[in-house]
């Protein structure tokens, strides 16, 4: 104990006392700010734990530890079948419970009703609606792994498509707390990344779901982004220029500080379809050639064109406004 | 809230297997000595509600990979806490500053009263940043945080006895500068035992 510290000196316990007295009165934290922020975890540890079970769902199941054990030690085949046997009798009950779970999976018959459940269960709050709708994104791209992962291409494209509808709503939902909309952004910008990762991997017929997605998720943003950063600042994609009062200019990344959000340059989205052929190279006109060429030289003209008849372009993006 | 260090590794399990209502608990078991801690250490109290959210987030995205190892959740929670205020300082390149911590005064004293006991606290708060970083430091955590002397250890990375070295000459420092020589007969002892309220800063045995 600390009565040494106590009892050692006089004057101690007095200080002390003036050290409660101070941590009572100037250090208490406010009650109200407290429960918003007690709030806000439990919404965000809800969500985490909704996606680790998703996540656990999707997980793909290793061979049953009966099986595997028997693969290892070849057991006898009679003995092994009635191990599988068993297995499979409990696999059948379970099976009719797992009925209904599996058909309101991606695709399922029951599929929509359970979108339909989850639209009717979201919080009224709109900073908890946010959450819970960012909740529901990411189950519907663990879906659409695992569906992945299944080649299934129907349970694809509806998580794809429930995913764009999701994004529809949570675009008209009001975003009125920039911090939340900043939060939602930074969700669906991971999610895009995701999404792309997709692109050309994807079975035909979940193309179009996927560059729909695509294209909802980046204009979600957009739209988010606008709403919360708001007009002036925003020092474009290229990041040239003057940001005006809220942005930093030059540097398109965020900056940490607390006092002033930098504005976040635009989106442009990224191409869905099959990957462009890479361009053409062309020969500087006005540089000449070191080597001999093996055909006979063009003669002197204007400098080459693209097949288009358009003058060859750096590969480049041009920086978006 | 009081909880137990068996009831508290619970709530950890609880929380780590995905019990949102766990974590919320262990919120409402912290939350004060942390908020405290943090407050006692940055500039202003909304920074120390931001900072306060923050250790909390981190906490919640670190628990799954959380494990005891001797070292207690709350020696944990106030190793992020510390790591967020000496991130936060450097950011924001202040000195940590108590007398600009949060003006509240006491509740419904009356007038002369108020600004007695707002002159006493302002004392306090003046001989807290006449200490060293690390006097102030082990002070926050052991009087503020109400952390034991071995959990204020771990949270600095220093040995029990350091901390209680540096306690001992923080308080020998203060009641210096606060004049407490006969706690009686001076103004401001009057007017904060006006205020009293049982105490929450009182260092905890260890």
């Amino acid at each position: 104990m600390d009565e040494e510290y106590v009892d050692r000196r006089p004057g101690d316990l007095e200080t002390y006392r003036r050290l409660d007295a101070f941590a009572q009165l100037r250090l208490a934290p406010d009650a109200a700010a407290m429960a918003r922020i007690r709030s806000s975890l439990v919404a965000e540890a809800t969500r985490a734990a909704d996606v680790r079970a998703a996540q656990a769902l999707v997980a793909p199941t290793p061979a049953p530890p009966a099986i595997a054990r028997a693969r290892r030690f070849g057991l006898p085949r009679r003995r092994m079948s009635r191990t599988v046997g068993a297995l499979l009798a409990a696999t059948l009950t379970l099976s009719l419970v797992a009925g209904t779970v599996a058909a309101a999976r991606a695709g399922g018959a029951l599929y929509e009703a359970r979108l339909w459940i989850e639209t009717v269960l979201l919080p009224s709050d709109p900073g908890q609606r946010a959450d819970a709708q960012v909740a529901r994104l990411d189950e519907r791209l663990s879906e659409v792994r695992a569906a992945m992962a299944g080649g299934d291409a129907g349970a694809m494209t509806a998580a794809l498509d429930a995913y764009a509808a999701i994004l529809s709503e949570l675009e008209s939902q009001g975003m009125s707390n920039e911090a939340v909309a900043d939060q939602v952004i930074d969700d669906v910008e991971r999610h895009q990344a995701v999404l792309e990762a997709l692109v050309g991997r994807v079975p035909a017929q979940a193309q179009d779901a996927l560059r729909h997605a695509l294209e909802r998720s980046s204009s979600a943003a957009d739209h988010l982004d606008d709403r919360g950063a708001g007009g002036p600042g925003n020092p474009g994609a290229g990041g040239q220029g003057s940001g005006g009062s809220g942005g930093s200019g030059g540097d398109p990344d965020r900056t940490p500080s607390a006092g002033t959000p930098t504005a976040k340059p635009t989106r442009t989205p990224k191409p869905v379809s099959e990957p462009t052929a890479k361009p053409t190279k062309t020969p500087p006109a006005a540089e000449p050639t070191k080597k001999p060429p093996k055909t006979p030289p063009p003669p002197a003209g204007p400098p080459t064109e693209h097949p288009g008849g358009q003058p060859q372009q750096s590969s480049k993006a041009k920086p978006t406004t | 809230m009081t909880l137990d260090d068996a009831a508290v590794e619970r709530l950890v399990d609880d929380a780590k297997s995905g019990d949102p209502r766990a974590f919320g608990r262990l919120f409402d078991h912290y939350h004060g000595s942390v908020y405290r801690y943090i407050v006692s250490r940055v500039h202003r109290p909304s920074d120390a509600e931001d900072l306060t959210q923050l250790v909390f987030v981190k906490a919640l995205e670190a628990l799954p990979r959380y494990e005891s190892r001797g070292i207690p959740f709350g020696g944990w929670l106030f190793r992020l806490a510390r790591n967020a205020v000496i991130d936060h300082v450097r950011t924001h390149r202040e000195h940590a500053d108590l007398a600009a911590a949060a003006e509240r005064s006491g509740g419904d004293a009356g007038p002369d009263e108020v600004v007695a006991v707002r002159q006493a606290l302002d004392e306090v708060a003046a001989a807290l940043a006449a200490l060293t970083d690390e006097q102030r430091e082990a002070i926050a955590l052991r009087f503020f945080a109400g952390l034991t002397a071995r959990e204020a250890a771990e949270v600095m990375g220093k040995q029990e006895g350091t901390v209680r070295g540096l306690q001992f000459r923080a308080i020998a420092a203060m009641r210096r500068t606060l004049g407490i020589d006969d706690p009686d007969d001076t103004v401001a002892g009057h007017a904060l035992r006006a205020t009293e309220e049982p105490p929450i800063g009182r260092p905890r045995a260890g």
